[in-house]
């Protein structure tokens, strides 16, 4: 394995849900939760995917844990392929790539303590002890006292059951750790804590993260690269200070400005507003999935749009915004 | 989609841990105790009772004593005699055995082959799920007697095989319990984390979703008891089951049905006393354990 | 009767005003109080209560409307609304006023809405309880209210039902349960949290615009600044049950003076380096903070004083009220 092989590279992800209604059965609606996302992860590394709901972040980093299978595409975690092996033949990987859930409460079995859960994961790791000394050692680096092994997770605040959720995910020594909003069901006065942890953590053990997130605020403090997502699709990908000086594609400009709810104006809104909910295309269609919410659309958007490189790093997929007819910069970006 | 926001833990942060480090069990009888009341000792009494039946019972329980048959409940047979002349009082004791090992036993086997195929039912869904799942379906549709004469006749008439029936009958209802347990169990996060951990899918079964199912299996247990005890006294009283001189509450009850138009009424009452006090006290373990779990 | 009644000459000044209100459970055999002492008041047509949880934000809302849940009871001080006194009142009177002159919407509108009745039908029911027309009055209504909050093709979507709606969709027909007798005050806790972005801001919109249409008084609850910035002309700044600060939302939020309004400030903005400006420490659990200042563990400014006394609201500036002893 090279010094430059990258921890995580993703190509051409697909998966898709079908959704039966309940009126009639025959009528199976397929979902595309991920469709054609590629990305890449270096090592010390973190890549925040950003998106609402159904964008398909989660059903991303979960792909990557092997927690769902992909339909097609190609996953390779250090080097290796992963989307076709069993999971019996994924087993050993398992302590490369582990996962941060969104709400700590229910991700720790409630019949078991902290210690234990903890111990579960450790058992992927290779050499080294497994033992209560390596679960206080664990705990410390994420700034829990000992005792919490000890603890159920009912007993234990939002906060600091992330963080333990965090050592759990340390325990066998990963590259890559999977976080899918961290910080959302958290007080807002404890979210920077446990972000000042991961980035603490990265410098000191070189973590690569993947971070599924809607929250910028938290892109802006732990992440080198950001992608947005939309319905499946990847919309934009940039270094994150390029694409909060300069973001490009109108659901990008969108989030920005949804997101600074005092300074709207009517101008503003007709420029970068994203109108109506969201909608699954009808089948059949290529084109951008954006149309009917987006302020700039135009007839040309309902062919297929492919995702180009404006800048180095900084890929977008909008014709509009490509041509630069997109006003980037202006949205409050450098809030 | 956002979670809702955590609410800060309820334990002050200067107590010292109370919960062991072990089971869930330790923990919960030391908070609640006060839950062990009155219907656990009614069923603590019966189980001594069936115990201690051969010390306890002054008569043996399928002598016939002709000359003495039909005596009203006096100071030598505190229940009375039946039509055989045999003590009722000595019989309802010995019944206790016969009715409790048949429901315990019926039920402890529905457990067995339920709660697992539930489990499995419901974790790995799909075709598995659907078949067993149509299966206990129509097992329940079936109604109880016309089973059992079905079973009955194709397997022979004796208490074994009314045990088989009383675990056949309640299978499915563990079953499906088990199965609407651990459905929503699937998605949770903590199993998804389990997987992440590389543990094999039975293991994940075993060591994450029964123990989570265990609420609800314990209280159905004794509710099912309750159901079980009625089974084999109706049963009984039919005919099935248990042959007729062994005491069984539920053919003694036949047997002194038709006394009572008559006005020998201890023949019936007493053994059907001993059947209701009975699934009542099933009945309200089987509330109290579920208390027990809910409350928090 | 918790407070003295009003006495018949007073003019009711205020649409709502709080004065000192204490909401205690009990835990242990021990009484826990999780509001101790809250001073608030409407004096402006949209006044936002921003705090974390175990703030006391929604137990406030709930003492208003009479919902305290099973085991927590008001054990002191006033809530006043167009003069009359709340606290005290049979469950009678309560319920003439809730949803006819106070409303309230909660935070996730699809778990309020009933998922058997169609939504039209919701609507019309609420509007039908407390006036009394008829059916056939009360289904136009409805169906105009939905179309008033943007619900395209209202006659045909009132017979929906809820889960044929999305968040935010689901939001706006609660938000119709809500103002449909045209009450004086909604509340709205947590109204937009859990929505996406894009659909946060339509919500929030919304909210204002009907507030504004039907003239009734705004009381908005959440934990986002950013909200309460967008949407409030006053904020009252809670932590761990008591009042921190009160004032003009741009006020407070250009110059806070309570440490931990401050710190939260500065926690909405990220620094140059992408940092955010957290505040170290967590809320205290509500029964070991005795008469003492709830912040004293985590404040910058800490003093001796503020571990022994509870600090008292102040006008440090015209209209704006602080709680600290150090400022």
């Amino acid at each position: 394995m090279s010094a430059t092989q990258p921890i995580l590279q993703v190509d051409s992800l697909t998966k898709s849900f079908s959704a039966r209604s309940m009126l009639n059965p025959l009528n199976v609606r397929r979902i595309p939760a991920v469709d054609g996302v590629s990305l890449t992860i270096g090592r010390g590394e973190t890549v925040a995917v950003v998106g609402e709901s159904g964008s398909g972040k989660s059903t991303l980093g979960r792909l990557v844990l092997k927690l769902l299978r992909a339909d097609s595409g190609r996953i390779a975690l250090l080097g290796r392929e992963i989307q076709n092996l069993s999971q019996a033949a994924f087993r050993p990987l398992r302590r490369h790539v582990q996962m941060v859930f969104q709400n700590p409460l229910t991700s720790f079995d409630p019949f078991y303590t902290i210690g234990a859960s903890i111990r579960e994961t450790m058992l992927l790791r290779r050499d080294g002890d497994k033992g209560e000394r390596d679960v206080s050692r664990l705990l410390h680096e994420v700034g829990l006292a000992p005792r919490f092994a000890r603890l159920r997770p009912r007993a234990v605040s939002g906060g600091e059951l992330q963080r333990a959720a965090l050592a759990r995910a340390l325990a066998p020594y990963p590259e890559l750790v999977v976080l899918d909003e961290p910080t959302s069901a958290l007080d807002m006065s404890i979210q920077g804590q446990v972000l000042s942890l991961l980035r603490d953590l990265q410098q000191e053990r070189g973590l690569s993260y993947l971070l599924a997130t809607h929250d910028l605020r938290v892109v802006q403090m732990v992440a080198h690269r950001v992608v947005v997502m939309y319905l499946g699709q990847v919309m934009e990908t940039a270094p994150t200070h390029k694409l909060f000086s300069r973001p490009l594609h109108p659901y990008t400009l969108g989030l920005f400005y949804a997101r600074d709810l005092a300074g709207r104006s009517e101008a503003s809104d007709r420029k970068y507003r994203i109108r109506g909910a969201l909608s699954y295309p009808p089948p059949g269609y290529a084109g951008c999935r954006l149309v009917g919410r987006c302020p700039l659309a135009m007839e040309k958007c309902r062919e297929p749009q492919e995702l180009v490189t404006v800048a180095p790093g900084h890929q977008v997929r909008c014709w509009r915004a490509a041509a630069g007819e997109t006003s980037g910069g202006n949205a409050n970006a450098a809030n | 989609m956002q979670a809702d926001i955590v609410n800060v833990a309820q334990l002050p942060p200067e107590l010292p841990p109370i919960q062991p480090a072990g089971g869930q069990v330790a923990q919960i009888w030391a908070q609640r105790r006060h839950l062990f009341n009155g219907y656990w000792a009614v069923i603590g009494l019966f189980v001594v009772v069936a115990i201690l039946a051969p010390i306890l019972a002054p008569y043996d329980p399928v002598r016939s004593d002709l000359p003495n048959r039909l005596l009203p409940p006096s100071w030598q047979h505190w229940f009375g005699t039946d039509v055989y002349g045999m003590d009722i009082y000595s019989r309802v004791l010995w019944a206790t055995r016969t009715d409790f090992s048949i429901a315990l036993i019926g039920v402890l086997l529905a457990v067995v082959v339920g709660v697992p195929l539930g489990a499995l039912s419901g974790y790995l869904g799909g075709l598995a799920d659907d078949a067993l799942s149509r299966v206990s379906e129509m097992i329940q549709a079936i109604p109880l007697f016309l089973f059992a004469l079905m079973v009955f006749a194709a397997l022979g008439n004796s208490s074994r095989v009314l045990v088989g029936v009383v675990a056949l009958v309640n299978a499915p209802i563990f079953l499906k319990l088990t199965r609407s347990v651990v459905l929503p169990l699937r998605n949770a996060d903590f199993i998804a984390a389990a997987r992440c951990a590389g543990l094999r899918p039975i293991t994940v079964v075993i060591k994450h979703i029964l123990p989570n199912a265990l609420a609800p299996v314990s209280s159905q247990f004794s509710i099912s008891c309750a159901y079980a005890i009625q089974i084999t006294a109706g049963l009984s009283f039919l005919g099935f089951g248990v042959p007729i001189p062994y005491p069984e509450w539920g053919s003694m009850i036949q047997e002194g049905a038709s006394r009572i138009i008559y006005g020998e009424w201890w023949t019936s009452v007493f053994p059907g006393l001993a059947v209701l006090i009975a699934v009542l006290g099933f009945g309200g373990i089987g509330r109290q354990v579920h208390k027990m779990y809910t409350t928090s | 009767m918790l407070a003295e009644p009003v006495p018949m000459s007073e003019p009711a000044t205020k649409l709502l005003e709080i004065r000192g209100l204490e909401v205690s459970t009990e835990a242990e055999r021990q009484q826990v109080k999780l509001l101790r002492g809250i001073d608030l008041w409407l004096d402006v047509p949209r006044l936002g209560v921003v705090g974390e949880s175990g703030s006391g934000k929604s137990m406030t809302a709930a003492a208003i409307l009479g919902l305290l849940p099973p085991g927590v009871r008001a054990t002191g001080g006033s809530i006043r609304f167009s003069g009359r006194e709340l606290t005290g009142l049979p469950e009678s009177d309560l319920q003439e006023i809730r949803g006819r002159q106070i409303s309230i919407v909660y935070q996730n509108a699809i778990t309020s809405l009933n998922p058997l009745i169609s939504v039209g039908d919701q609507i019309a029911r609420v509007c039908r309880v407390h006036t009394g027309v008829s059916r056939a009055e009360a289904w136009r209504r409805a169906v105009d209210m939905l179309a008033s909050l943007g619900i395209a093709d209202a006659p045909h979507r009132a017979r929906d039902y809820p889960h044929q709606f999305s968040g935010g969709m689901a939001q706006r027909v609660a938000i119709g349960a809500a103002l449909i007798c045209g009450p004086k005050l909604l509340i709205a806790d947590e109204p937009t949290t859990g929505l996406d972005a894009t659909i946060q801001a339509q919500v929030l919109d919304v909210i204002v615009e009907s507030v504004r249409r039907t003239g009734a008084a705004l009381l908005l609850i959440s934990h986002d600044l950013g909200v309460i910035q967008a949407t409030t002309d006053s904020v009252v700044v809670l932590y761990a049950g008591l009042v921190m600060e009160i004032g003009r939302t741009t006020d407070v939020i250009s110059a806070p003076l309570n440490p931990y309004t401050q710190g939260l400030v500065r926690a909405l903005t990220p620094k140059e380096d992408g940092t955010i400006q957290f505040i170290p420490g967590r809320v205290p659990e509500p029964q070991t903070i005795g008469e003492q200042c709830p912040f004293a563990s985590r404040c910058p400014l800490v003093s001796d004083r503020c571990r022994r006394e509870k600090p008292l609201l102040r006008e440090l500036r015209p209209g704006q009220w602080v709680a600290c002893h150090n400022v």
